[in-house]
């Protein structure tokens, strides 16, 4: 099947950063940001990992914990084996005495409401934080299971591989091949995914801290130029495979804040889980953002902590323009994640280096 | 800062258990039901925002992706709260945010809970607590506010028939509010030869476990304007966060007391400082707040300035907080004592404070309602959300 999901958009007259610039209206910067992860982290809990990783976060931002306004967090109950995983998770963030929210459906969302709260001149900062530890899971593919549909999808067994594999088997051969094929190193793992095609679990946990600022130069800043979210059909039966679900309709959003001045990007990182998936991802990305020349860095090379990869490729995204490193780095990235069984939900997240048009 | 209002609400009935519909068919009941009530439909919404709580009580994790056609929401903007019981509030705070921040001027809140589909709640509400400390006790909702109960009477002389005096009031209230799970009316003596669940709460000091959906639409001041129709606009509203440790609200060092409410009344201060309100007990007219429990009603009412600590239970002796008397009227939809479907329990409170100022409320209409408060309550007494709404976006003045 397929059909233009941007039609289901209303066209709304919605609120454009550059407008916003002209006005001297506060926009929405990244200051700081910290993360750690690894394969198995065995030498900390959840819990020290997250206080580590906060509290390194607001200080790179020169940020006292009592100015902290707000914390916006994201986990996965099943995975951190807990009902409402957020309740252990408030006191190492931060969060007493303070407004704490946490955004379930995913740390890229999470990030998507700490950039609200501070438009809506909810306080000057937010701290958005995402983790996973599927380490301390005895079988983190059971929490994956559980999050399957009782009736049809979860009796069958589906779990994140296996509808990456699905998604990527319907790409053009091109597409789902060029990068790896089956051998005695690299064993397929789901037809047509290899080993090598498939992010490992990891832990990790990112925190990045979001400060509302009047436009201007701001050293090793991040400008958030627009964020852009929606989600696709539920059943992988019901909707087009080769397509991440929603990535016209969350590019149009992000692009209707970053407005006609915004860009050309001039790097992305982009998040899907297997490497065929996420090279299509990257190049519809590019494409809707007008550029075909971006340089886009896989996933594939970095720890990608299962419910928090989202936003490890926003702040690594952030990171590119805050601290270039040659003398012609980007001015532009954009960060853009899936969420949910191959790829049900998409974020999309453009920053600049500078807040002028 | 953009006003923003609920343009409509809707709730389904809520009941022990529903076999005629999936969770999803659920929420799509509830936000059919605030379309109706809006004179909108899917199209003109611009984004969503699910209130789900712990979705192990609906045996399936990120619930929220598997409701998007449910309710026509393919290919918008979605995402979801988990706040403990707090959340259905927290999802409207988000929402508001939505709104707020100028990027939407139509947003949706739309969610359901099936507390009941588990087996037994309180088994997996245990397993919110810290695995190795509090969850072998074995801890539970039932026990943490018994705890709490036991403190609030020991501190402040109340006893359990003054407990039962407030589930009294909340059915009666309940007997007038359709929507409502437990209508029954019952007596203090009935409440106080119930059983025992742990002392002093007893089955009738406590809320069901319930079934039902919940949804409210939020509009800009821009976008209702256009409409012409009644909005109650969100004037003020507030969070914030408790200790989890039941431990550090006990002994010289604590952080607060299982009696008393204290973080809560912060998140009543800042909804009222951006309100305006500076006397609670005469500007406030309605309360729906978020009180699971008889026990745990006095400590949110003394949080929520409408008395002072220690003072709730001798005031509802005296008649205060009943359908009829003078003062504010503190649940007239019976609470979440009544109907706590959790997910959406503080969605609820939110619609049954704008149902008052709008005057619809129907039989348990507050008569000349102008201004209600809302609150939840989540986690282990942990997150706390307030709103403060009102059928005008004057000055809140005194009467």
């Amino acid at each position: 099947m397929n059909f233009d999901i941007s039609k289901f958009i209303p066209i709304v007259q919605r609120r454009r950063i550059d407008v916003l610039m002209k006005e001297r209206v506060d926009m929405v910067v990244i200051t700081a940001g910290h993360q750690i992860a690894g394969e198995r982290i065995e030498t900390a809990s959840l819990e020290e990992l997250i206080f580590e990783t906060v509290s390194t976060a607001i200080a790179k931002a020169g940020i006292a914990p009592e100015s902290v306004d707000a914390i916006v967090m994201s986990g996965n109950d099943q995975t951190d084996g807990r009902i409402i995983s957020c309740m252990v998770t408030a006191g190492p963030v931060g969060g007493v005495g303070k407004n704490v929210t946490t955004i379930a459906s995913g740390p890229e969302h999470a990030f998507a409401y700490a950039y609200l709260r501070l438009l809506a001149g909810q306080g000057k900062n937010a701290v958005v934080v995402g983790w996973s530890k599927p380490s301390e899971s005895v079988f983190p593919e059971h929490a994956e299971l559980v999050s399957a549909d009782p009736f049809i999808v979860r009796p069958i067994g589906m779990n994140r591989i296996i509808a990456a594999a699905l998604q990527a088997s319907v790409l053009p051969e091109a597409e789902r091949s060029n990068a790896h094929s089956e051998s005695a190193n690299d064993p397929l793992i789901s037809w047509p995914l290899t080993a090598s095609d498939c992010q490992d679990h990891a832990d990790g946990v990112c925190a990045i801290v979001l400060e509302s600022r009047e436009p201007g130069h701001v050293d090793g800043g991040a400008w958030v130029r627009g964020v852009g979210w929606a989600m696709d059909r539920y059943d992988l039966g019901d909707r087009d495979n080769i397509e991440a679900g929603g990535l016209t309709a969350a590019t149009e959003l992000a692009l209707k804040q970053a407005g006609d001045s915004f860009g050309p990007i001039g790097t992305l990182d982009a998040f899907a889980v297997g490497a065929p998936n996420e090279r299509r991802l990257a190049q519809r990305l590019t494409h809707l953002l007008g550029d075909d020349k971006t340089e886009s860095f896989p996933s594939i090379d970095c720890l990608n902590p299962d419910f928090a990869a989202g936003l490890f490729a926003i702040w690594r995204a952030a990171q590119r323009v805050m601290s270039p490193v040659q003398p012609n780095a980007p001015h532009f990235a954009a960060a853009a994640a899936t969420l949910g069984f191959a790829a049900q939900g998409v974020t999309v997240v453009l920053m600049s280096d500078l807040s002028e048009v | 800062m953009r006003n923003v209002g609920i343009l409509g609400v809707g709730q389904t009935d809520f009941v022990t258990k529903r076999t005629d519909v999936t969770y999803p068919e659920l929420v799509r009941e509830g936000a059919q039901l605030a379309f109706d009530d809006a004179g909108l439909s899917m199209t003109d919404i611009e984004a969503v925002v699910v209130p789900l709580a712990p979705d192990a009580l609906i045996g399936i994790g990120n619930g929220e992706r598997w409701l998007i056609e449910s309710i026509g929401a393919t290919g918008k903007p979605v995402m979801r709260v988990n706040n403990g019981g707090a959340t259905g509030a927290s999802a409207v705070e988000a929402a508001w945010m939505h709104v707020a921040s100028g990027l939407f001027d139509v947003v949706l809140v739309a969610g359901a809970d099936r507390v009941s589909e588990s087996l037994s709640a309180q088994s997996v509400l245990n397993k919110m607590w810290d695995v190795a400390y509090e969850r072998p006790y074995p801890q539970n909702t039932i026990t943490m506010l018994a705890m709490s109960a036991m403190r609030y009477n020991h501190m402040y002389g109340a006893d359990e028939r003054d407990m039962a005096r407030v589930t009294v009031k909340n059915r009666r209230h309940a007997s007038l509010n359709p929507h409502a799970h437990l209508r029954e009316l019952v007596t203090e003596d009935d409440v106080l030869n119930s059983r025992i669940l742990a002392w002093p709460l007893k089955l009738g000091d406590v809320c069901p476990s319930s079934t039902g959906g919940a949804a409210l639409i939020l509009v800009s001041e821009e976008y209702a304007s256009r409409l012409k129709k009644p909005v109650a606009w969100i004037r003020g509203l507030g969070q914030n966060t408790e200790t989890f440790w039941m431990g550090d609200r006990v002994g010289p060092q604590a952080l607060g007391d299982h009696a008393d409410a204290d973080a809560l009344a912060v998140a009543f201060d800042r909804a009222y400082a951006q309100a305006g309100i500076t006397d609670p007990t005469s500007q406030i007219d309605v309360a729906e707040i978020y009180a699971p429990f008889s026990s745990v009603e006095f400590h949110v009412i003394e949080a929520a300035g409408l008395c002072g600590r220690g003072e709730a239970p001798a005031l509802l002796a005296g008649g205060a907080f009943h359908l009829g008397a003078e003062g504010v009227v503190v649940n007239p939809s019976g609470g979440t004592q009544c109907t706590n479907p959790i997910a959406v329990t503080g969605t609820v409170r939110v619609i049954e404070a704008a149902t008052q100022v709008l005057g619809r409320a129907g039989d348990r209409q507050v008569a000349g309602a102008k201004v209600a408060i809302a609150s939840a309550i989540g986690g282990d007494h942990q997150f706390y959300s307030t709103f403060v709404i009102a059928n005008h976006l004057d000055p809140i003045g005194h009467p």
